[in-house]
């Protein structure tokens, strides 16, 4: 029963993953339009064009003459050998971006998520546990509003103040590949600080409303009234019993850790997914903006299955049967 | 209640001009299955009927099955084995005007008023609410006349019909679910411990109301309940149930004056004996008898007719020992 | 819940500052020249006495910008939110009130949904559907709806169970009947804390959408300016005055639409305390 249910959770990301390529490849197909505008980008299209050749042994090379369904067997065919096509807004293969500017989006978003989980789980727990007084309600209400502040627009008033005025950090940009690691944190301070502060706010608004239903449970004030300390009261009976929920709510979070990433990436002109995501918005290179959304989409998808894992296995309701 | 002779055995019990049987239901058997494993025999071959203008009790401890064979026999639940017949008919085999006679007809009352009624309408469309299901009034003027009268019999001022449940008592409440059941003209009312959640007095009161309707409107009463003494003050007949079975049943004066199961007179007494435990002994009383023999942990006690009108599930009286 | 924040606080931070949105809004429709000057050919003129919040790259008033911004931005907020939790609230009663497998299949897609990181999402699809209002609207409407569905699933299901509901089939009522006369009311305090949030979500993911340069560009929302301050140059000149504003009122709204929400919400929370209990 136990593995049965394990699969049966772990099969659902197979098929979301699956569903989500599906869509990719539907996408241009479907659309109002010349598929082929969508699947070369605006610039191949027009020369196109102009070059019957070139059109044929492009349509050819994506089988885009074929019936759909033997067009998906080729383009799953691509994906798993790792082609995702090419870029000529670059005139790069879009898997060599990738692998360049992954990388970059992880430096930005691991250290940041990792960061607020912390702060954020540790302030939240605070924040529940007899939630009436005034600091506490003041940081509370700081925390929504924090929440409430887009990401991109936050960073641009940071670029202005800390580059612009006082010239303390670098105004954007990423320093070249074998760049030293102080370079990489001069540039990741602002960004990662950005990311941080909202993010820790929407984990500690979530963890203070986990906190605060476990902590009206009877329980509870058995446990307080054996005269457990207070340390060891709130790991052992308020992180504790909230830990699974909270484990599947950070990784939604992640998404929304994600989200804001790469707008905070424009805003930073940090050349990571983000970036790469509005460059291709901009060049109307819908291969490479593709490419880009499927791996922002299989990062999320695996984080939330990774704390889907952990939380089953920390569920004491789970492990019980 | 009961005619003097007992001579015959009879299995068919003639229908008398004013006794005719509204609703029986035959070797029912409910069975509730769990989502992770298992299931529980709630309600273990039940026949039992009501007859037209009676005051039947069913009394037994709590999770014997009372309220479960309480909603078998209203039409909520379906039962997973034995059928239900209204007026001779079973009930999964009424056509739509037959089902709606039906639902006129026989009326529910559950074990917990404050659930009873949608908490987000005002009692009084909640009263009105079965009168306009059914079509039964022409006119806003004639619901409200009827929706008064009945509210009035149970003591109900306009102005608590104006207000929300919430804002009633449960007293107050359990009168307004009361005039709703009684809105239709019903000829059953089948009541599940409808005077439980209440202080004595106001369940003095609130069954003073129900036998009052009765003896007016000469409707047909299923009284669930635990409390004995209530049991054998208002009741014509009397079933008790335990572990799912009717372990006996006759007229409430016999079973009062001279209970022949042992689980009765224990009821009664007040006494009771604690032997070995055995799970899963035929007779649900087993392990509490204190007149127990091998046979009882083997197999089930048949019904042993006494009478026509008295029957008793026990091996002691079926065959000395 | 108790809420931390006294309800009725909150709720007049949250409504004063939807109200001064709509104020600006109301004073986009008086006509230019009451609220802004008109004509001013310097590009990147600091605030001054003329132009009150300066002037943006093109010599525009930056205060006149702002305010017919802020009829698209609340439009687009309503509307998405309108789509999202119309969408919401039909497939989680629908989900939650016919149980079984219908329940099982909507209910794990609407929760394998969430799992999709939605504005990546909504730049793809905005990005193949060309920039235009109404395509905003879709991109938010069709894809933020799973959070409405799973909430009222959760409810529609708790009421589908409870004791009053089963009452209602007992004395003869139709499962329609039971879903419009009973299941909506009991949700609908869900709908609209829910619907309140939702304007919120979409005011925020439609200044994300615009930075991102998927807006419309006819109709120049407050996320467009931030988009051009940008891509313009006007973040390097230093012109603050150009993308504070907007920021400020992206921030306001949202919060104040949050603020609102929440409040509804625990309120709501408090008063149903007792039906949460029932199934
Ligand atoms: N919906 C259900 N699902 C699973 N088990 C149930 C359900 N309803 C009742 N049961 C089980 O069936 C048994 C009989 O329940 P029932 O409610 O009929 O008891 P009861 O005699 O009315 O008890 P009480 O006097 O406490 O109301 C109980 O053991 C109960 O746990
Ligand atoms: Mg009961």
């Amino acid at each position: 029963m136990k593995t049965f249910l394990f699969f049966a959770k772990f099969s659902r990301y197979v098929v979301l993953v699956f569903s989500i390529l599906t869509v990719n490849f539907l996408l241009p197909r479907l659309m109002p339009g010349d598929p082929m505008l969508f699947i070369f980008g605006e610039e191949v299209y027009g020369a196109a064009i102009r070059n019957p050749d070139l059109f044929q042994s492009l349509s050819s090379k994506y089988g885009l003459d074929l019936p759909l369904n033997e067009q998906f067997l080729i383009y799953l065919g691509n994906l798993f050998r790792g082609d995702l096509g090419y870029s000529f807004s670059y005139g790069r293969q879009i898997s060599e971006i990738i692998i360049e500017r992954l990388p970059l989006t992880l430096m930005m978003t691991v250290p940041s998520t990792v960061l607020s989980l912390i702060i954020g789980a540790a302030l939240g727990l605070s924040l529940g546990w007899e939630p009436n007084s005034i600091p506490k309600r003041i940081t509370s209400a700081a925390c929504v509003i924090i929440h409430s502040i887009p990401t991109y627009w936050l960073a641009m008033l940071l670029l202005l103040v800390f580059s612009l005025w006082l010239g303390l950090t670098p105004i954007g940009g990423a320093p070249p590949a074998g760049a030293p690691p102080a370079e990489f944190v001069r540039h990741l301070g602002l960004p990662v600080l950005v990311l941080t502060l909202f993010n820790s706010a929407y984990v500690a608004i979530i963890m203070r409303g986990l906190t605060f239903e476990i902590s009206e449970e009877p329980f509870v004030t058995t446990a307080l009234s054996k005269g457990l300390s207070r340390f060891n009261f709130s790991t052992r009976h308020l992180l504790r019993p909230s830990l699974p929920s909270f484990l599947s709510l950070a990784a939604i979070e992640m998404g929304f850790a994600f989200s804001g990433a790469l707008l905070v990436e424009i805003a930073f002109s940090w050349p990571g997914m983000g970036y790469t995501m509005w460059q291709a918005v901009t060049e109307r290179d819908y291969p490479l903006l593709q490419a880009a959304f499927t791996m922002v989409a299989l990062i999320v998808i695996t984080a939330n299955a990774v704390a889907d894992v952990l939380s089953y296995a920390l569920d004491p309701r789970v492990r019980l049967s | 209640m009961m005619r003097s002779d007992l001579s015959g055995h009879l299995t068919e019990v003639q229908p008398s001009p004013g006794r005719q049987t509204l609703i029986e239901c035959r070797e029912v058997k409910k069975r509730f299955r769990y989502a992770t494993k298992g299931s529980f025999l709630a309600v273990d071959g039940v026949s039992l009927s009501i007859k037209r203008g009676e005051l039947l009790a069913v009394i037994g401890e709590s999770g014997s099955g009372k309220t479960t064979l309480a909603k078998i026999m209203a039409g909520l639940i379906q039962p997973t084995s034995g059928r239900v017949f209204f007026e001779g008919k079973p009930i999964t085999s009424l056509d739509r005007r037959e089902r709606l006679n039906f639902s006129r007809k026989v009326q529910y009352i559950p074990q917990y008023p404050d659930l009873a009624l949608d908490p987000s309408w005002y009692i009084y469309d909640s009263i009105a609410e079965p009168l306009r299901i059914h079509r039964m009034s022409s006119s806003r003027e004639e619901e409200l006349k009827i929706v008064r009268s009945v509210s009035a019999r149970f003591g109900l001022s306009l102005d608590q019909l104006r207000r929300k449940p919430r804002d009633v008592s449960g007293g107050e409440l359990q009168r307004a679910v009361l005039a709703r059941s009684m809105a239709l003209n019903p000829e059953v009312l089948i009541a599940d411990e409808p005077t439980s959640m209440l202080d004595p007095s106001t369940q003095a009161r609130i069954v003073r109301l129900i036998l009052d309707a009765q003896r007016e409107l000469g409707f047909a009463v299923l009284f669930v309940t635990h409390d004995l003494q209530l049991a054998r003050v208002i009741s014509d007949s009397v079933c008790v149930m335990l572990g799912g079975k009717i372990i006996e049943f006759g007229s409430a004066q016999e079973i009062f004056s001279s209970p022949l199961h042992p689980y009765t007179s224990s009821l009664f007494s007040g006494s009771t004996f604690a032997g070995e435990t055995k799970d899963n002994a035929a007779c649900p009383f087993y392990s509490q008898c204190n007149l127990r023999a091998e046979i009882c942990c083997n197999s089930t006690p048949p019904e042993f007719n006494i009478g026509r009108f008295r029957g008793v599930r026990c091996w002691n009286l079926g065959q000395p020992h | 819940m108790k809420s931390v924040y006294s309800p009725t606080k909150l709720e007049t931070a949250g409504i004063t500052a939807v109200f001064a949105v709509i104020t600006m809004v109301a004073i986009s429709f008086f006509p230019e020249g009451w609220f802004a000057s008109t004509s001013s050919p310097m590009p990147y003129s600091p605030p001054s006495s003329t132009n009150l919040l300066g002037t943006n790259d093109i010599g525009d008033d930056v205060l006149r910008v702002l305010l017919m911004g802020s009829r698209v931005s609340l439009f687009i907020g309503f509307l998405g939110a309108i789509v999202s939790t119309v969408i919401g609230t039909l497939v989680g009663i629908f989900a939650g009130f016919m149980g079984g497998i219908v329940d099982e299949v909507l209910g794990s897609f609407t929760d394998l949904f969430l799992v999709v990181p939605a504005l990546p999402l909504m730049i793809v699809m905005a990005a193949y559907l060309g920039q235009s209002f109404l395509n905003v609207v879709l991109v938010i409407g069709l894809l933020w709806w799973p959070t409405t569905a799973r909430l009222v699933r959760a409810r529609a299901r708790q009421i589908r169970g409870s004791q009053f509901v089963e009452g209602l089939f007992g004395i003869g009522a139709g499962k329609l009947y039971v879903v419009i006369r009973h299941v909506l009311p009991n949700v609908w305090g869900v709908v609209l804390a829910r619907f309140v949030l939702a304007v919120s979500s979409s005011i925020l993911l439609e200044a994300g959408l615009s930075f991102i340069g998927l807006g419309d560009p006819q109709n120049p929302s407050w996320g467009m300016m931030l988009h051009f301050a940008m891509t313009r140059g006007a973040l390097l000149h230093g012109a603050w005055w150009t993308f504070v504003p907007p920021g400020i009122c992206i921030s306001l709204t949202s919060l104040g639409f949050i603020l609102l929400g929440m409040g509804m919400e625990s309120r709501y929370r408090s008063r149903t305390r007792s039906i949460g209990e029932i199934g």
